[in-house]
């Protein structure tokens, strides 16, 4: 994990070095001359050549522990990123909650009843999840829910039911996508030699679905969910953006187009690492739930614990 | 399903009502939206689109001014000593919100940290700032332009020593002020609320400049950076005025019910530059190129093409807002929308069937506004590659002449014109030596310059400089917006600043 986390820090400093745009400018403002904008430039070092700037990045971040400030907030981005990531989890976690509830459902029944009406119906669904896109249905919500019937705020984060349209908005495409991918994922299963042998022993559907399918389908919708999990912790921007939310999407964008190096920098770097984690966390329960896995892992340690006693 | 679903809305629609009872005790309660985040709040900051929103409801400065006169905020009285020195006096009662007593030492420290910080450029012509006694500070300048000293005087907040050092991130989520409203809620990125203290240390009306003004309770700031979300708000009267609705979405507004439109004069011109660098730019040395480019543009086409109607043509390099613009330009003759002239000059210079890059920063109206153009210039058969930039992009790629043949650019000024003109031409600015569309033009500097002058600024001076670069077609002005504001009946009367932003604590309600 420490050479993918340098190596995210390198990779995301050499992408600010290259990317056009100045800070000094920004931070002047626009009756700043060409000449105030060059004296500031010096003054922050970013005039100086980029493997001096890439050591003292590095330094700063792994050797000082530090994170650095933001140019125009003027506070350490630790506290900035801190500060707005409970709004981004409130939205993500209800969101992996509402995908796994509502999606993984909709996929089982799709694929039990394969080329029936529910089939067609949830399939139908999960084709509108995937194309109809998250801003669109957010301001149509809006436009229902909080302008012409007036029963849900438009924006902000003053209360529970301020999340209520943002989550719904933004669980659309995830709910389309569990469900489609639980389906194929169901389908493969179901066509199994074992679960024809379960039926031929003569157990209950619920029994094959709920011992035999759904276990050995959960792999790649585990996937899904990590994936999902880790993405939106990086912040649903255009839902944060729409409904004002200050989370760590509408942190990173609004500082991307300002080109505050420093919270876009160490926001990928905070982001890479719980990316990393959730990703270790989804390999931890695949071992759970898949006893073939968990098999490997406790077979290469016998292995290694065996050599050592010998 | 149904039953929950509707337990559900009713519920929500119970606890929203309940909220919008609450906040209506009795209290003048206005809420703002702004488009952008001011980010840090502290009082050295740069300047910023969210910051300018906010600006006059979080901090006072020594002055302000109100229809382009200079009026003193925190200033007492100042005093000329010679061309470049002032003494200026503050009151002797100014207290902040934590109770510390301002005085000069205090307004000498803001300036030298302030100057310190370099994130106010303004402040590169103040040479020092000395204490003379408890409420007298003197101000040496390194050169002063006609309006600087009133620019300069407002370009910096005034906060006590004492409470600046006392906040733990340097007012950055805190800041303490000598203004009638302090920040009862801040969230970051989403919210600034501001409370009336109900102990604003000018108790004398008649010396509360309009914006220290505090008639509101409450005053509100939300972030909605959407701006279909915006209007959205406005409509669910969630939020009471924006200055930054789009210009479409008025229409909305007018003549419905609950809702006013007010129009407030914006100091903002769009402007056109040519390239002029000597090397690269191909509009260099050929005034006939720069006027058939002129000529082919029709500025009444594109306020009503580009603004809805909502503006002006202009005949000078700015707009009629400040008091040094001289009414007889209206009557002149500024590149009248010529066809035939145009093709001919297109084709003499040598500029028909050429490509020229140009150049704007995102945004509805300037994309319109270079669309109408590019339409325009296709007659004369100059096909124009629109290039758009977000604002970062374009401040950087404007001073590289390779990047752009023709500039769509905005100026404004919160003092006088001359200042709008010294923004593009002043070639002191700038580490090309040349102005900004890099044209290196002695007699161009010397006018502007004469213009500029303390005891030189007059209508001589300021025709001079219109009429050279009216001949010259360095670039020209084209148009300026009327920004119509949409607001809830809560606001009687709109009040704005000098940059056109709400005032809140202004407003009558």
């Amino acid at each position: 994990m420490i050479p993918v986390i340098v190596g995210i820090a390198i990779l995301i400093f050499s992408i600010m070095y290259v990317c056009p745009g100045d800070p000094a400018a920004s931070i002047l403002g626009a009756g700043a001359t060409q000449v105030q904008i060059e004296a500031k430039r010096a003054e922050m070092g970013l005039n100086d050549p980029y493997i001096v700037r890439l050591l003292r990045y590095l330094k700063q971040t792994f050797i000082d522990l530090d994170l650095g400030t933001s140019y125009f907030y003027n506070t350490p981005v630790i506290d900035g990123l801190l500060e707005r990531m409970p709004y981004t989890l409130i939205i993500a976690c209800s969101c992996m909650l509402l995908q796994i509830l509502i999606g993984t459902p909709l996929g089982i029944i799709a694929a039990t009843h394969r080329n029936g009406l529910a089939d067609r119906f949830c399939m139908f669904v999960a084709l509108l999840g995937v194309s109809i896109p998250g801003f669109w249905l957010a301001l149509m919500m809006v436009v229902v829910f909080a302008v012409n019937l007036g029963v849900l705020p438009a924006y902000g984060i003053d209360s529970w039911t301020c999340f209520i349209m943002p989550c719904i908005a933004n669980c659309f495409a995830g709910i389309a996508t569990q469900a489609r991918q639980t389906r194929s994922s169901m389908l493969e299963v179901i066509r199994s030699d074992y679960v024809t042998t379960a039926r031929a022993k003569g157990l209950s559907e619920w029994t094959i679905l709920t011992r035999h399918i759904l276990p050995n389908a959960l792999i790649p919708i585990i996937t899904i969910v990590g994936n999902g999990m880790g993405m939106m912790l990086g912040g649903t921007v255009v839902i944060e953006n729409v409904f004002s939310i200050p989370g760590i999407g509408s942190y990173m964008t609004s500082a991307i187009s300002s080109r505050d190096y420093p919270i876009v920098m160490s926001g990928v770097l905070v982001l890479g690492i719980l990316f990393s984690l959730i990703m270790l966390l989804v390999d931890i329960i695949y071992a759970f739930v898949d006893p073939r896995i968990k098999a490997r892992y406790e077979g290469s340690s016998k292995k290694k614990g065996g050599k050592a006693h010998a | 399903m149904k039953k929950v679903l509707s337990l559900i809305l009713a519920l929500a629609l119970c606890l929203s009502c309940f909220a919008a009872f609450a906040s209506a005790e009795g209290e003048t309660k206005v809420v703002v939206g702004l488009a952008h985040d001011p980010q840090a709040l502290g009082p050295f900051q740069g300047m910023s689109a969210g910051r300018i929103g906010v600006l006059y409801t979080m901090y006072e400065f020594l002055v302000s001014t109100e229809g382009g006169d200079m009026k003193g905020v925190l200033m007492k009285d100042y005093e000329k000593i010679d061309d470049l020195t002032y003494n200026c006096t503050i009151y002797d009662y100014i207290y902040d919100q934590a109770g510390n007593h301002l005085t000069a030492a205090d307004v000498a420290w803001c300036y030298e940290t302030a100057k310190a910080s370099g994130n106010l450029p303004k402040l590169g012509s103040v040479e020092s700032v000395e204490v003379l006694d408890d409420y007298t500070v003197q101000f040496k300048f390194t050169a002063l332009a006609i309006g600087d000293l009133g620019a300069l005087w407002m370009e910096c907040p005034i906060v006590t020593r004492a409470a600046y050092e006392a906040s733990a991130d340097q007012m950055a989520t805190d800041p303490v002020s000598t203004t009638a409203y302090a920040i009862s809620e801040y969230v970051s990125g989403s919210k600034i609320v501001f409370t009336n203290t109900g102990s604003y240390w000018q108790t004398d009306e008649s010396k509360t400049p309009k914006t220290s003004k505090h008639n509101a309770d409450v005053i509100e700031f939300d972030i909605i950076p959407d701006s279909a979300q915006l209007t959205n708000a406005l409509k669910t009267k969630s939020i009471d005025v924006s200055v930054w609705l789009a210009a479409t979405d008025i229409a909305d507004f007018e003549g419905a019910e609950g809702y006013t439109v007010s129009q407030i004069p914006d100091n903002v011109t769009y402007l056109l530059l040519y390239n002029c660098d000597e090397d690269t730019g191909i509009f260099a040395g050929n005034v006939e190129a720069r006027q058939a480019i002129a000529y082919a543009l029709d500025s009444n086409m594109i306020v009503m093409g580009a603004l809805n109607g909502l503006g002006n043509a202009v005949k000078t390099w700015g707009n009629t807002n400040y008091s040094d613009h001289d009414a007889k330009w209206l009557d002149e003759e500024y590149y009248e929308y010529n066809l035939e002239k145009a093709t001919e000059l297109a084709k003499s210079s040598g500029i028909a069937g050429q490509t020229v890059k140009l150049m704007l920063v995102n945004g509805a109206v300037d994309t319109r506004i270079a669309t109408v153009i590019q339409a325009l210039l296709q007659q004369i058969g100059v096909n124009a590659e629109i290039c758009v930039y977000d604002s970062q992009l374009f401040n950087e790629y404007k001073y590289q002449p390779n990047q752009w043949d023709i500039m769509l650019d905005q100026a404004g000024s919160t003092s006088y014109l001359v200042n709008v003109w010294k923004l593009n031409w002043d070639r002191t600015g700038y580490v090309h030596g040349g102005a900004e569309n890099f044209v290196k033009d002695d007699t161009l500097q010397s006018l502007l310059e004469a213009a500029m002058d303390v005891d030189g600024h007059n209508a001589e001076t300021m025709d001079a400089f219109h009429q050279y670069l009216k001949e010259q077609c360095y670039g020209i002005g084209l148009c300026q917006q009327l920004s119509n504001v949409a607001h809830t009946d809560t606001i009687k009367t709109l009040a704005t600043d000098p940059r056109g932003q709400v005032t809140p604590g202004a407003c009558e309600y």
